[in-house]
């Protein structure tokens, strides 16, 4: 089984260029300025992110970054606050897409 | 009975020829969508609904085979009787009880599925016992006491009016016939917003029309129209597994159904995200039903029980 699951995004970028990119992706789909979207801006009550635009949100990124979400999670139980914890999460999903597929429980 | 999404209550305003064109023209959209797409994402039988897992770590192949053996065996069709599926998808359940002789017959709303589903029973020499009419249920003609077997496997949430739908079935089945229904159902008592923007995604931009009910709201549905209940089961940890492996799938294959139908893949990953999330938190659940209309041959009593109770 392949270790990759997208060849949209496989080259490897610097965790930098993701931050940006993850920046872009929020202020299109919240339509709203790049600048209104910090590093600290808090998910839900900056930005309005309520459940339901946090899973629309995270398969969008998916798509556009490659990475592979953890299916078996419940996003309830991610403790995704802040713009900087949702960079670290895909930062940490890209990293894993090298290793050996894990198969979710 | 009052609508708990802003759909259903439209569909309450509208006539039935009008719900009925309303549910041909959206939810057929989905269905129609490239075989290929599906057989990607739900697995060699292309089954889109739940599989049956008794452990947590098996493969969908190995769950869905289960819930097709589980199906026919609550089905017990001898040879020569007849199965309508309704909502027959791509055709598994059809071909399986046809394997074992039965006649069958299978409606859907979608003209690729019927195509897919036919070729298959081709494939396996099986054309003579597989029939499948592109129809809504309301358009078919059955005469009464003729069918042996009628299976829902996924399909009846589409159906708004549930009523009618068992009131056909019941004068359909002979005396003995089973009916088995296999879906997503609310719990009685409110858990979650049902009328939120999450299950509106569902419900609506992914597949056109849904229309829920409590699992007591169904059985008194059933049993309203002449049929008894035989056996229910939850199957609300199968089908979170299930999602489980078709969200993966989605994930494995998003180039190659990208390019088949452009967006797609990402409704189907967020709205099985969003499903799946019901599943587990159970603030939606999943049942299989097995009704009889009069006497039963099956004796679900001496069906095992682990343990001492078998």
């Amino acid at each position: 089984m392949s270790a990759d699951f997208n060849v949209a995004g496989s080259t490897a970028r610097p965790a930098t260029d993701v931050a940006i990119a993850i920046r872009e992706i929020l202020a299109e789909y919240l339509d709203r300025p790049l600048d209104d979207i910090r590093f600290d801006s808090h998910l839900e009550h900056d930005l309005a992110l309520d459940s339901f635009a946090l899973i629309e949100l995270t398969v969008v990124l998916e798509t556009r970054l490659g990475f592979s979400g953890d299916v078996a999670a419940d996003p309830h139980d991610f403790t995704l606050r802040t713009v900087a914890d949702l960079v670290t999460y895909v930062n940490e999903r890209l990293a894993t897409r090298r290793g050996p597929h894990a198969s979710q429980p | 009975m009052t609508g708990r999404t802003v759909a259903e209550r439209e569909a309450l305003q509208r006539t039935t020829e009008a719900q009925r064109e309303h549910e041909r023209r959206l939810v057929a959209h989905h269905y129609e969508h490239s075989p290929e797409i599906f057989k990607m994402v739900l697995g060699r039988e292309v089954l889109y609904s739940t599989g049956v897992f008794v452990r947590e770590d098996e493969d969908l192949d190995t769950a869905q085979d289960r819930k097709l053996d589980r199906i026919a065996a609550k089905l017990d069709l001898k040879p020569q009787q007849r199965l309508l599926d309704v909502g027959c998808g791509w055709g598994s359940i059809l071909l399986r009880a046809a394997a074992r002789g039965a006649s069958t017959l299978g409606v859907t709303l979608s003209a690729p599925q019927r195509e897919a589903a036919l070729a298959r029973a081709a494939e396996r020499g099986l054309s003579d016992r597989v029939r499948i009419d592109l129809a809504h249920i309301d358009d078919l003609t059955i005469a009464p006491e003729s069918i042996d077997a009628v299976v829902f496997s996924g399909s009846i949430v589409h159906m708004h009016n549930r009523e009618a739908v068992y009131e056909k079935v019941a004068a359909a089945l002979r005396p003995g016939g089973r009916v088995l229904v296999s879906d997503c159902f609310f719990p009685q008592q409110a858990r979650g917003d049902r009328n939120s923007k999450a299950t509106g995604y569902i419900f609506v931009t992914a597949l056109g029309y849904c229309r829920l009910l409590s699992l007591s709201e169904e059985l008194a549905l059933m049993e309203r129209a002449g049929i008894d209940i035989l056996h229910v089961e939850d199957l609300t940890r199968s089908y979170v597994l299930t999602v489980n492996h078709w969200i993966d799938n989605v994930r494995r294959h998003r180039d190659r159904i990208e390019a088949l139908a452009p967006g797609f893949a990402q409704i189907l990953q967020t709205y099985m995200t969003i499903g799946r999330l019901s599943f587990h938190r159970r603030t939606a659940l999943e049942y299989m039903v097995l009704g009889v209309k009069g006497r039963p041959s099956l004796n679900v009593g001496a069906w095992p029980i682990p343990g001492p109770a078998a």
